[in-house]
């Protein structure tokens, strides 16, 4: 009995030991698809000069590369999948007032260059396209982990910027001061292993 | 909507309307000139409603409903030459028809672009024209036609969530209103300014149906309100009555009040425009 219950316990920790092995791998390199359930675009403006209105958009797709441990990005995002928890604040925000969804159905990033800039933080310049315009965007991408587990291969980063959406023709509500033209950005990502 | 905002987007090209107008009562004495300052006035507070909004739009327009106000500047530079012509006073169809032929090749909105839709167009801006000139006896009778639905193509864009063509679509009804007010107060000559205007009503309809996928506004809502400028035509036309121009217009209101209420019942009205 004792044989078999210890048996079992060591099969136990050997299985699991095998599934996850977080933490252990510094130098994950490749291709890797970015998972759209577990990353996300989160966009924070400032309403009539009040309060911070917040709004976030489900579908985030994409790629990302890490090439002599620096990653590119290649990421779109759907402005169909925008979510301000009302359906009419989204279809305002789908309309040609804003985002003009119909026309310019994603939003997108491709990076150009990175640099290691130390502490798992990376200096990225790309191409930014927004409601049809594209403009230079230099970001800190932050890398939040790496895993190996039972689902594989798996990374995360994150950055933050701020965006003048009249740069990019949004310019509805600017100017009467009904919603900020400077909007803070947060994309959180998540990837697999292609 | 603040005052600010009506203020700035609707009474800025009313103004310019009047203004226009009443320099025309001036400038254009003669009968045969009058219609100019109708177009003018229209053509000119169309452009300015729209640069409020969107700025002078680029060629190639940014956005594709942008075409919808190079289509009416196209149609009143049509309007104004087709004026100076004498010869083809009588020629109301053919007016209308070329019209439609310049809003079916400028109109570019999403999903619109096969041959039904060409061909939907110039058949609408044919029929809408058409019917208006019909309604220009007495001569603020279109003007109160062309209120009425623009106010309605505004209401149902602001439905849509398109504040941009609503505030357009609202400042053109105030600018029909006005010239409704200018026409009692001094009766013109009004030809060829219905081809402006049913650019403007076939425009904003289409655009509003273009940028609607997921059909906030019922499509037959879009249609009726141009269907009622053609069966006021036609009431007009068949009533021997005295008050002919008013039951022609009740028509028309009907078809409007149809749109509306068909839109309600499909959606909640907007309460408040966001932001």
């Amino acid at each position: 009995m004792f044989l078999l219950k210890s048996l079992s316990v060591a099969l136990f920790l050997l299985f699991s030991s095998a599934l996850s092995s977080q933490g252990s791998q510094e130098n994950i390199e490749g291709a890797f698809s970015v998972d759209p359930v577990h990353s996300t675009a989160i966009f924070r403006a400032h309403h009539l000069g009040a309060g911070m209105f917040y709004g976030r958009f489900n579908d985030v797709t994409g790629s990302i590369e890490i090439v002599d441990g620096v990653p590119s990005f290649a990421i779109t995002i759907a402005i169909d999948s925008v979510d301000t928890n009302s359906e009419k604040l989204d279809g305002h925000l789908k309309s040609p007032d804003f985002f003009n969804a119909v026309e310019f159905p994603t939003m997108t990033f491709k990076s150009n260059t990175a640099k290691n800039i130390g502490d798992e933080k990376y200096e990225v310049v790309g191409d930014i396209t927004v409601h049809g315009i594209t403009k230079p965007l230099m970001v800190t991408m932050e890398k939040t982990g790496q895993v190996i587990n039972r689902r594989g291969e798996m990374l995360g980063f994150e950055t933050e910027f701020t965006l003048t959406r009249s740069e990019f023709g949004m310019d509805y509500g600017v100017e009467s001061g009904a919603l900020s033209d400077s909007i803070k950005v947060i994309v959180a990502l998540e990837a697999g292993r292609k | 909507m603040s005052p600010i905002e009506i203020a700035q987007f609707v009474g800025i090209p009313v103004a310019v309307a009047t203004g226009i107008m009443l320099l025309s009562w001036w400038a254009l004495p003669s009968k045969r000139l009058q219609p100019l300052g109708a177009i003018v006035a229209v053509g000119v507070a169309s452009m300015v409603a729209f640069a409020l909004q969107e700025g002078l739009p680029s060629l190639p327009p940014a956005q594709k409903w942008h075409w919808l106000v190079l289509t009416v500047l196209a149609v009143f530079l049509f309007a104004c030459l087709y004026t100076l012509f004498r010869a083809w006073d009588k020629l109301v169809v053919l007016q209308a028809l070329i019209a439609g032929v310049i809003a079916a090749v400028f109109m570019q909105f999403p999903g619109q672009n096969d041959f039904f839709y060409r061909v939907s167009i110039l058949l609408l801006v044919l029929l809408v024209s058409v019917g208006l000139r019909r309604l220009t006896i007495p001569s603020w009778h279109m003007y109160i036609v062309a209120w009425s639905v623009l106010a309605c193509l505004s209401i149902l864009a602001l439905q849509t969530s398109f504040a941009k063509l609503a505030f357009f679509a609202g400042a053109m009804s105030a600018v029909s209103a006005a010239m409704f007010v200018l026409g009692l107060l001094n009766p013109r000559e009004t030809k060829s300014v219905q081809t402006v205007f049913g650019v403007l009503i076939v425009g904003c309809a289409m655009c509003g149906l273009a940028y609607d996928p997921s059909r906030a506004v019922p499509v037959v809502s879009w249609f009726l309100p141009m269907a009622g400028i053609t069966l006021a035509a036609i009431t007009y036309f068949l009533c021997k009555a005295k008050y002919k121009a008013a039951y022609s217009i009740a028509t028309l209101e009907l078809c409007v009040v149809c749109s509306l209420i068909w839109t309600f019942l499909q959606v909640a009205p907007q309460d408040e425009m966001w932001p």
